[in-house]
């Protein structure tokens, strides 16, 4: 099983030089290695279009971007994915930064460039596996739910299908009363018919 | 001097005595032809008056005669065949008895028509009475008078006559006729006395101005001479009626006929002078007089003179009163002059003594050796000794004894014709002393020398003196005290400016730190991955190795590439090397930019390209900048400038941070650049659209501490560093701002400020030696 995570920042060469270090070190914790399939981003409207759809298990973002800021992209992502673990990497981030990053985005690390590659990704590992115990804990908790009938058997299957696929539970629905499916398509198939 | 003036004075007074007497004598005597002339005219005049008065009052009286007479006729004219003519008819047969009572009434009843009539009879045609009213004999009327009443159809009118009674009566007679076989037949006669003092005295009288003493007379001319019949006056009383007969040419009714109507000048019938008009009443002989005394019109004529007498006689007295109060007035003011000239003499006399006697300042007058004189009374109050110590006493004891030595000296130095002014000390009677200032001299008079000294009490002066170099000393080191100030001040802004510099460079650390860390943290990482490549790599070419020398098949040796992942690494290394070169790369060009910026080592002045600058600047903020705006480069071309280029570089880093500031997401920064076109100065522009400045705000943008930032994020200092740069290049900042739309801030600079030029024109003058020229 591999664990999907997203790296988001304007810099292409930090994004090759993360990408090369994630498939070349093993990211272990405890004992339990984790196979990452990475995901990069130099854009965070891009990623965050991504995040709507994928299910990530840890997203890191750097501070500093065109359009929106590490902090506001990873409130959204916390929004959305409220399970996936949330990292800043940013060169320079003053205090202002710091207390949204903590207060507003909620992120577990704040690592500065330049970064030492091991420590980079042991927390990654670390992150992963908090994740794992932590979404583990939860689902755990709703089945105790479920047999206390403190939750219906619906709304623990709810819960479950979003912990596996974010998004599925919500449904969109276009102005004619249609549902769709991939907004992206939906883009396109105006862009191409105007007048429908 | 006294005597001149004297006489000088009494000379015009003799001219004027002689003068005043002329014009009192010419005044007199045109007074007296005046009132000669005066006179005669009243006279004339008067006289004049009274012929006019005198014609008129005797035309209308004339004609007021006439008048009544032609009434009277009228009044008592019979219709024929009346009461009056039948009884006289029948009378015929009873002569001198009329029987008929109806006539008798009727005559009563004609008589007491009017208050003239007085009684009437009726006479047949013999003349005898008939019928008598009042039981008197009739009037003896002439025959005349009775054949003229038979024959004319009016009454007539009878003479004058006194009746019994003795009054002035007339008679009229009237022709009665009865109407006898269809003709008028006479029967008798009428008679009916009147009284002319019930009708005609008056009407003559009436209207007379009593006062004028103006007099109407009625005469009877009888052959030389006039019969007085009546009238007003004191000729009344009827006694004088039948007397009255006067005679002679003098009386004005003895004129000839030919005067009538005219004024004469002669008797009136009293014998007195008068004058008067005579006028004739056509067919009788009767005269009518009008007259007055001639003495009435004398007096009047005198009063009339006398009241123009009196006018002029009093304006003449005016006149001179006048005249002589003129010329005391102009005398007055000459002895007034004299004595305001003799006063002010005498003032001045006084004035002088006053001037000593009261002078502040101490006035001595001495003899020869300095036995005090006289002295005011400044030197009673500063010394405290009484006048009567002073006069007598040497100047010796006014001085402080330490003095005393240098008096001998002083009082002979002081007899040269300059006079000595010194200073010494001087002592009170109560034994204090005081530094004085004396100025000292002699002269003489009257053979004898004497000696004079003002002296002046200097000791506030000298207190003062030592108090101006204390405080002038206290101001020294006060200004001391300041330019030691002003230099602590220049450097505290030296050092404000400089600690600006540091905060807006922190201010751009997290910017730079950001685009160094970026680089850097993924050439780091590379270098990392790089080391496992590298491993590999050594791995497998010592494998190959191995297996080259051990003859091994080429099979094994790719296992073994594939197991060190070579076909990853080959494609790999040369992106992992070259990103991490161009990474390196960045960071060198930051580092460039910032030594660019900051221009380490070169703060002199140099002639440098500012497009350089701004562009390393740009670069500096670009992270500030890259994520809010784009930049929009319009530089036109630009010559190098003499300028300090590392504070340049600040002032555009300090304009673009604030433009980059000013836009809140997307926005857009325009750099421009240009020559102004009339000179050789040169401007850079540096255009936001972002939120703009408040126009009220802007005055102040350049003032120190002024920021619109919230607390923390600027210092208020960026602006008035750059104002103070570019004022030091003699350049001036221009802004242009709308809000909500954006500002402009434009820099011009002279290519090459003039100090610079001068210190260019003279590079061989050392500055030390350039300012003492100056100073």
């Amino acid at each position: 099983m591999t664990h999907r995570i997203l790296l988001v920042d304007d810099e292409s060469g930090i994004l090759s030089a993360l990408r090369r270090l994630l498939v070349l070190t093993p990211c272990t914790f405890n004992g339990r290695t984790y196979r990452l399939q990475v995901d990069t981003f130099d854009c965070p409207v891009a990623a965050l279009a991504s995040v709507e759809t994928v299910p990530y298990e840890l997203v890191v973002s750097d501070y500093r971007m065109p359009g929106m800021d590490g902090v506001q992209f990873l409130s959204q992502v916390r929004e959305l994915q409220p399970h996936a673990v949330r990292f800043i990497l940013s060169g320079y981030a003053d205090l202002g930064a710091l207390v949204g990053a903590i207060n507003e985005a909620q992120i577990s690390r704040f690592i500065a460039k330049p970064w030492n590659d091991y420590e980079l990704v042991s927390a990654i590992a670390q992150g992963l596996a908090y994740r794992e115990l932590q979404v583990e804990t939860e689902r755990l908790a709703n089945e105790k739910r479920v047999e206390r009938q403190m939750l219906s058997r619906e709304e623990y299957e709810l819960k479950k299908l979003e912990a596996e696929s974010p998004g599925i539970t919500r449904v969109r629905w276009g102005d004619d009363g249609s549902v769709i499916l991939d907004p992206d398509l939906q883009a396109e198939y105006e862009r191409l018919h105007p007048d429908e | 001097m006294k005597a001149d003036s004297a006489v000088l004075r009494e000379a015009p007074a003799w001219g004027n005595r002689a003068l005043l007497w002329l014009a009192v004598l010419l005044l007199v005597g045109i007074t007296a032809a005046v009132l000669v002339e005066v006179r005669k005219q009243a006279h004339e005049q008067a006289r004049g008056q009274m012929a006019e008065t005198l014609s008129t009052v005797s035309t209308i009286k004339l004609a007021d005669l006439r008048h009544w007479l032609h009434d009277l006729q009228t009044k008592n004219a019979l219709p024929v065949g009346n009461v009056l003519g039948r009884a006289l008819a029948a009378a015929d047969t009873a002569p001198g008895q009329l029987q008929v009572p109806d006539a008798h009434e009727r005559l009563r009843w004609l008589v007491e028509r009017s208050d003239e009539f007085r009684t009437g009879w009726l006479l047949d045609l013999s003349g005898q009475p008939v019928l008598s009213l009042d039981e008197v004999p009739p009037p003896q009327l002439p025959d005349t008078l009775l054949a003229e009443a038979a024959a004319q159809p009016l009454p007539q009118l009878g003479d004058f006559y006194l009746n019994p009674q003795g009054l002035p009566s007339l008679a009229t007679v009237t022709a009665v006729r009865t109407w006898q076989a269809g003709q008028a037949v006479l029967v008798g006669y009428m008679v009916i006395e009147i009284e002319p003092a019930a009708d005609l005295f008056p009407m003559l009288d009436s209207g007379l101005s009593e006062g004028r003493a103006l007099r109407v007379w009625l005469m009877r001319r009888e052959g030389e001479s006039v019969r007085f019949l009546g009238s007003s006056g004191p000729l009344e009383a009827p006694g004088h009626f039948s007397l009255m007969t006067v005679q002679g040419q003098d009386v004005l009714a003895m004129k000839p006929p030919e005067m009538a109507g005219q004024v004469l000048e002669a008797e009136d019938v009293t014998g007195e002078p008068a004058i008067g008009v005579v006028q004739r009443l056509q067919g009788r002989d009767w005269l009518l007089v009008t007259s007055i005394p001639l003495a009435v019109v004398e007096a009047e004529a005198q009063a009339a003179f006398v009241r123009v007498a009196a006018s002029v006689v009093a304006l003449v007295v005016l006149l001179a009163g006048l005249l002589g109060a003129l010329m005391g007035v102009f005398s007055l003011r000459r002895n007034l002059q004299a004595v305001s000239v003799d006063l002010q003499r005498v003032r001045r006399e006084s004035l002088l003594d006053f001037f000593i006697r009261y002078a502040n300042d101490v006035v001595l007058l001495m003899d020869e050796t300095g036995t005090i004189l006289e002295c005011n009374d400044a030197a009673c109050t500063t010394y405290g000794h009484s006048r009567e110590q002073l006069i007598g006493a040497n100047v010796r004891m006014l001085r402080a004894p330490e003095t005393l030595k240098d008096v001998a000296r002083q009082l002979s130095d002081a007899s040269t014709p300059l006079g000595l002014t010194f200073k010494t000390l001087h002592q009170r009677a109560d034994g204090s002393r005081f530094a004085v200032e004396v100025s000292s001299g002699t002269f003489e008079h009257e053979g004898r020398r004497y000696r004079q000294s003002i002296i002046r009490d200097i000791s506030q002066r000298e207190a003062d003196a030592i108090a101006l170099a204390r405080s002038e000393a206290q101001l020294r080191e006060a200004l001391d005290q300041q330019i030691e100030l002003n230099r602590k001040l220049a450097a505290a802004h030296s050092q404000l400016l400089q600690s600006e510099k540091m905060a807006s460079i922190g201010q751009l650390a997290a910017g730079v730190a950001h685009e160094i860390n970026n680089p850097v943290g993924f050439v780091n990482s590379n270098l990392g991955t790089l080391c496992t490549y590298v491993e590999a790599l050594l791995t497998l070419v010592e494998t190959a190795r191995e297996q080259l020398q051990a003859g091994d098949h080429a099979d094994a040796f790719e296992a073994q590439l594939i197991a060190h992942d070579f076909a990853f690494i080959r494609e790999d290394a040369p992106a992992l090397l070259n990103e991490s070169l161009e990474g390196l790369m960045r960071v060198r060009k930051i580092v460039q930019d910032l030594k660019d910026f900051s221009r380490v080592g070169e703060n002199d002045w140099q002639w440098a390209n500012l497009h350089a600058g701004l562009d390393s600047t740009l670069n500096i903020v670009w992270n500030e900048i890259k994520y809010k705006a784009r930049v929009d480069k319009q530089y036109g071309t630009l010559p190098e400038v003499m300028c300090l280029p590392s504070q340049l570089n600040q002032v555009f880093m300090n304009l673009l941070v604030n433009a980059a500031q000013a836009i809140d997401s997307q926005g857009v920064i325009t750099l421009r650049t240009g020559t102004l076109p009339e000179s050789d100065d040169v401007w850079v522009e540096v255009e936001d659209n972002g939120c703009g400045i408040d126009e009220a705000l802007v005055p102040r943008l350049f003032d120190p501490f002024f920021t619109t930032k919230p607390v923390g994020a600027g210092t208020g200092l960026g602006l008035s560093l750059a104002f103070s740069i570019v004022r030091k290049h003699e350049g001036h900042i221009e802004v242009r701002s709308q809000p909500g739309k954006g500002s402009c801030f434009r820099l011009v600079l002279p290519r090459c400020p003039a100090e610079r030029m001068r210190e260019a024109g003279q590079p061989a003058m050392p500055r030390p030696a350039d300012q003492e020229v100056a100073s």
